[in-house]
């Protein structure tokens, strides 16, 4: 087992709302390894993508620890975590306003290499023809604005964005939740070559369970803030033991794994009782 | 043999848009009996739920031009598009996709219940069309029917929103449901309960449903009848265990492969049903 | 059972559907009604613009007699007698030549009016919209209250005080409307800086001004400056306002206002000392109005058609 790159401890995020606060994420803590996929998964108000917004610092957590190798930086000033916010990368999950509208897809990619200190332009330009090629999309890209792409190319630009930092740790926000079945299946296959080539670790954060399965070795289950199960997805996934994490499986409708017509047993509880 | 609730022929739809004449939908053909669950499934832009739109005349007039055939039971609406509206509401509802957007936020539900009810039944009494309204909540498992009549749609959950969207689809006693993505919004946990839902009321009722959906989990599901679109025409049609399982046509064959597999766990039993 | 569809049953596979799509549908339908719409508006806008600026550009070059030249004994002549476009005014004084050279001021204060409160506006509405906090509540409270003053009394008080020079009435009517193009900005920067690729830019590292300058205001310019064209309009008329009132630059010639204002005794006898010069802002105001409403309509357009 390798050593752990993000050992996140009892975290909080607590919003402020109209007659008190609201705690998002509520004493929150997990691990993941260097070179491995940790996948975060929950329905909608669990906290998983307020969870991922705090590792990359979009916001700062109420408290508890995120140690990045070692480096705390729940409490970092801005100004302290600037130089090391290439080494954590974010996809986002909306392609259509994840990229700016009116750069080229050149000019997106190399835009992190400016802040990384390459200063030549051309050496820019360079590079960042290398990662839109590495990421799958051809050199007619290039010139061309995010209008011009579909949802799955677009989310590519993002990732080649996004590894332009050369982060150790990229956290992928629901990065294929928005695109076709087919498309999604590209970019995860993409997402399991980079991490075999270059030992990226990754955080996907999903509500899809085919997803996590596919693309993690280890799970953490969330629901209203907390942790409700965690492990290796395999074992997880295959034999849950909270009964949330049941019912999320049961909820999972898997066309291979059905028989029959309209199987009806197959979404219905024991106990009935609506959303 | 009955006539078909809904029979499609050689639908063809084209959009003018700034771009040209777009043909979003290109011939397509499909029935639907009593009882009956028929899935068009396909991928953003196969057309899919511009053929429900079609189908239910909800496109404008001033952007497609329809052409071939839709027969809700005898009566063609593109022929004759003033026959809509006897058809609509009435022998065909629909069931729409998001439901935090799909009712108006400023009245309650069970003032819109309220109003779809009367649509129907325009002789009912005001209390009678209320005790109706409770009725049809309970139909769709609401509970505390008569507390939500007050209520209003964002103190609901997307779950229950869908219910009462249900219930309103059902005032009108149709006898074919057009659900457009009808859990695609909504969280896996309550999708399951809505789809539970779906096949409930067609046993009780025999109602047709025409479901449009880019999930082949859902479609597996809810189907009796598949058709796989893609790009404005169907490109494989079946029923639903030869389609996912002995898919003919390497498109299909390509959206299961595209499907992340779960894997076996503990609460399969052998033989698949539970 | 399933069956596969190689192409549509029993038609030859080559040859597409016929279309059902008539010259009448292409004639009726939305695209094509806003199209024409806007492009009526484009053309009709930049026609009548046009007509105004072009000859005002040109009030040199042309063979006018002199703005303030007069000629006593062709006082008050009708429009088209003796050479005069749009006749005299009561002191000899061709009509046309005053309106174009006045118009030249009129045009330039309104121009550099604009651009000023233009520049104002957006970098004040774009640091409230973008920093928020006490730079929002700041530049909006000062934003509100200058909305809320009486706009012509405030503008005749400054110039009282300060004297009707060119640059004193551009500077005040500049301070009149950055307001408008600072409320806008700002409601456009709200809407951006929620956008992922603003949260993209922060999480690369990016300063926030850094992100304000490079990725939200170019793709919040655009719609701006729509709106600083529109307002060209405003100030020209805001101008002709302080001149009629009697506040308008002296030197070197009468703007449109102090044409009209002096014509109004003659409005029974002579109409068309004030009616032309009246024409002529209206061309202008409503040929910039048309214009900004067209290319309006064509960049909404062109937003909602991708996705």
């Amino acid at each position: 087992m390798t050593e752990p790159l993000l050992d996140v401890r009892d975290l909080v995020v607590e919003y402020h709302v109209r007659g008190g606060s609201f705690r998002a994420v509520d004493h929150v803590s997990f691990t993941v390894h260097k070179g491995r996929t940790l996948a975060i998964v929950g329905e909608s108000g669990c906290g998983k993508s307020t969870i991922a917004s705090a590792i990359v610092r979009l916001l700062k957590p109420s408290s508890g620890q995120i140690l990045l190798d070692g480096t705390d930086i729940a409490g970092l000033s801005e100004r302290r975590m600037r130089p090391l916010r290439s080494r954590v990368q974010m996809v986002f999950q909306d392609p259509y306003a994840s990229l700016d509208p009116h750069l080229t897809a050149q000019d997106i990619v190399a835009e992190p290499l400016r802040l990384r200190g390459v200063r030549s332009s051309a050496d820019r330009r360079a590079q960042a023809a290398e990662l839109i090629d590495r990421v799958g999309l051809p050199s007619s890209a290039l010139e061309r604005r995010p209008a011009e792409f579909s949802g799955g190319q677009r989310q590519r630009i993002g990732i080649a964005r996004a590894l332009a930092s050369s982060p150790e740790l990229l956290v992928c926000d629901e990065a294929t939740s928005a695109l076709d079945v087919s498309v999604q299946a590209q970019v995860l296959a993409l997402l399991e070559d980079l991490q075999r080539d270059t030992g990226l670790t990754c955080i996907v954060i999903s509500h899809n369970l085919g997803v996590v399965r596919r693309i993690s070795a280890d799970v953490v289950v969330m629901k209203a803030g907390r942790v409700v199960e965690s492990g290796p997805t395999a074992d997880v996934l295959a034999a849950p033991k909270e009964p949330y994490t049941r019912a999320l499986r049961r909820a999972a409708l898997d066309p291979t794994a059905m028989t029959g017509r309209k199987p009806r047993s197959f979404v219905t509880a024991r106990e009935e009782v609506p959303a | 043999m009955t006539a078909a609730l809904l029979d499609v022929e050689d639908l063809q739809v084209e959009l003018i848009t700034a771009g040209g004449v777009i043909r979003a939908v290109d011939g397509v053909s499909f029935s639907i009996a009593e009882g009956e669950t028929v899935t068009v499934i396909g991928e953003s832009g196969s057309g899919k739920s511009t053929t429900a739109m079609a189908v239910l005349g909800l496109l404008p007039d001033d952007l497609a031009v329809l052409s071939g055939s839709v027969r809700f039971g005898g009566t063609d609406v593109v022929a004759d598009p003033r026959a809509l509206h006897e058809v609509r509401g009435r022998t065909v509802s629909l069931i729409p996709q998001d439901p935090m957007t799909a009712l108006s936020p400023v009245h309650t539900i069970g003032r819109q219940l309220g109003e779809a009810v009367r649509l129907r039944k325009p002789e009912l009494t005001k209390r009678a069309a209320e005790a109706r309204a409770v009725e049809l909540l309970d139909l769709v498992h609401v509970p505390r029917a008569a507390e939500q009549l007050g209520r209003y749609p964002h103190q609901l959950s997307g779950g229950m929103l869908q219910r009462v969207l249900i219930a309103i689809a059902l005032a009108g006693e149709p006898r074919l449901l057009v659900a457009d993505e009808p859990t695609s919004a909504l969280d896996v946990t309550v999708q399951a309960g809505i789809l539970a839902l779906l096949l409930e009321l067609q046993e009780s009722t025999g109602i047709g449903i025409l479901m449009i959906t880019h999930d082949l989990g859902v479609a597996r599901l809810v189907s009796d009848r598949i058709h796989v679109m893609r790009d404005g025409r169907f490109v494989e049609s079946g029923e639903v265990e030869a389609v996912v399982d002995h898919p003919s046509h390497e498109y299909t064959r390509e959206l299961l492969a595209a499907v992340p597999v779960l894997g076996p766990w503990d609460e399969d039993v052998a033989g698949g049903e539970r | 059972m399933s069956t596969t569809h190689p192409g549509p049953a029993r038609v030859r596979r080559s040859e597409p559907r016929p279309s059902a799509v008539t010259a009448k549908h292409l004639a009726r339908a939305k695209v094509t009604r806003q199209r024409r719409g806007s492009r009526l508006k484009l053309w009709a806008g930049l026609v009548c613009t046009l007509l105004v600026v072009i000859p005002v550009a040109l009030a040199r070059v042309l063979p006018l007699p002199g703005p303030d030249q007069q000629d006593l004994a062709g006082r008050r002549l009708a429009p088209l007698v003796d050479g005069h476009l749009f006749g005299t005014d009561q002191l000899g004084r061709d009509l046309l030549s005053r309106v174009l050279h006045g118009g030249q001021v009129s045009l330039l204060v309104g121009l550099l009016a604009v651009v000023v409160s233009g520049v104002i506006g957006v970098v004040l509405g774009a640091s409230a919209g973008y920093f928020g906090g006490w730079v929002d509540t700041v530049v909006s409270r000062l934003l509100e209250a200058q909305l809320s003053l009486p706009l012509l009394m405030m503008l005749l008080l400054v110039v009282a005080l300060f004297g009707p020079s060119i640059p004193v009435i551009t500077f005040v009517i500049a301070i009149a409307q950055w307001p408008e193009v600072a409320r806008l900005t700002r409601s456009l920067v709200l809407v951006e800086r929620e956008k992922p690729y603003v949260a993209a830019a922060r999480v690369l590292g990016l300063h926030r001004f850094a992100i304000l300058l490079r990725h939200v205001l170019p793709n919040v310019v655009k719609q701006a400056s729509l709106v600083v064209l529109l307002l060209l309009a405003q100030a020209v008329l805001l101008e002709s306002a302080l001149s009629y009132l009697g506040a308008g630059p002296q030197r070197p010639f009468a703007t449109w206002g102090r044409i009209i204002s002096d014509g109004q005794d003659y409005i029974t006898t002579s109409w068309w000392m004030v009616t032309l010069p009246g024409l002529v802002i209206v061309a202008l105001v409503v040929g910039v109005n048309l214009l900004g409403d067209g290319l309006r309509d064509r960049a909404r357009r062109r937003k909602v058609s991708t996705p």
